[in-house]
């Protein structure tokens, strides 16, 4: 096996030409697809989220659907349904947008419950059904999901189970005023959202995908992750800890990590590094830790995990 | 192997490293203490060493006297 530092360099590169100061973020997104994985971006409004998925999905080259996600949606404008073809007198199913390789769910959080759980069954077993019809999703398939992080009026905050499904949560903040200054002088002049093309093929991906699968990892760093896990668990700021398939996804995620690093097998900086943006987002922290250490956060709490387990060295 | 010494270098080195450090990590630190060693031939040995441990590739041999450069700078401190 041939590990592939350049396809990272290569995507880093190309998404670079339209989104300023991305590159971790950009890696976060091809981290998740090779292993295949879901990704939610969070952040405050305007903050390029949006226009880091679409160039992200541009860059490799493979189908892609945007969705704006509204409180009036229904899970048939996702997933799709049966409509009566008058013609052959028969109903048939027509296909919603989810039938892409990346998908992208703007704003996920602005649908009701019922339109978020549609996404449920796709994004757990790339399948769609509907009374009792099944039809496989295209792979790869990718659910990049964005979210507000600041409105509460008129949201609907995804249920623990759904965050679950996420493989990767990234937080976008406010650019430096250094990136600032770039972003205000590359709209100034227009975004060639044109300038992106499509830099990975069919077969680079494919190939990229097979191997990240056969990227080894040693039953000490599997070990190493049990015990984050455990660590989750028993800190008693934390009401929820990481589920088993929150570590299932860290696994993955690590071997793709190592594999865009040029590597054949996965290290304990992989897994650390990893962590919070895999573990923070389904921790429920209890309402108490929250009052008592007002700043504390899920982020800081996986953190200090990871400060605290020894890896293997 | 030099690097188990290299950790226990570390720990009594900085005592405030916490429990949870990884090697890479103990030696960016060393690294902005001490940019005069040799780094390039450092990392080499430590990806070596990383693939020996966690790829299965066979154990490095031969001499390391930048490892035992490392550890003296370490020790030297202390």
């Amino acid at each position: 096996m041939v590990a592939l530092p350049s396809l990272r360099d290569k995507v880093l590169e190309e998404v670079g030409k339209v989104v300023v100061s991305k590159q971790r973020e950009t890696e976060l997104l091809l981290i998740s697809l090779l292993a295949r994985g879901h990704t939610l971006i969070e952040g405050v409004p305007g903050v390029s989220k949006t226009l880091l998925a679409k160039s992200f999905s541009e860059c490799m080259g493979l189908g892609f659907r945007r969705v704006q996600f509204t409180p009036d949606m229904l899970p048939l404008d996702i997933i799709g349904g049966f409509v009566f073809n008058m013609k052959d007198r028969e109903f048939e199913f027509r296909k919603g947008p989810i039938f892409t390789n990346i998908l992208l769910a703007d704003e996920i959080n602005r649908s009701p419950p019922k339109v978020q759980s549609a996404l449920l069954e796709s994004m757990q077993e790339h399948q769609v059904t509907v009374e009792g019809h099944t039809e496989g999703l295209p792979s790869p398939h990718m659910v990049i999901a964005t979210q507000n992080s600041v409105e509460f009026q008129g949201v609907y905050p995804l249920p623990e189970a759904q965050l679950d499904r996420f493989m990767l949560m990234i937080g976008i903040g406010y650019p430096s005023a250094a990136d600032e200054n770039a972003i205000i002088k590359r709209n100034l002049t227009g975004i060639d959202t044109q300038a992106i093309k499509s830099i990975v093929g069919p077969k680079e991906l494919e190939r990229a995908l097979r191997e990240v699968a056969d990227v080894k990892i040693s039953d000490e760093l599997v070990d190493y992750m049990a015990r984050l896990a455990a660590e989750t668990r028993a800190d008693e700021r934390v009401e929820l800890g990481a589920s088993p398939r929150a570590m299932v996804h860290l696994s993955h995620a690590a071997r793709a990590k190592a594999y865009v690093s040029g590597r054949s097998y996965v290290i304990p900086d992989d897994i650390k590094e990893l962590a919070v943006y895999v573990i923070a987002h389904r921790l429920k922290l209890r309402q108490r830790s929250v009052l008592l250490e007002g700043t504390v956060t899920s982020e800081a709490v996986v953190r200090e995990i990871a400060d605290r387990v020894k890896p293997p060295r | 192997m030099a690097f188990r010494q290299v950790e226990y270098a570390v720990k009594e080195r900085f005592p405030d490293m916490p429990e949870g450090f990884t090697m890479r990590e103990a030696l960016s630190r060393v690294r902005s203490l001490e940019p005069g060693l040799s780094w390039d031939q450092i990392e080499k040995s430590l990806e070596a060493y990383e693939e020996y441990r966690y790829g299965g590739a066979l154990h490095p041999s031969g001499e390391h006297p930048e490892l035992a450069e490392l550890l003296r700078s370490l020790r030297r401190r202390w």
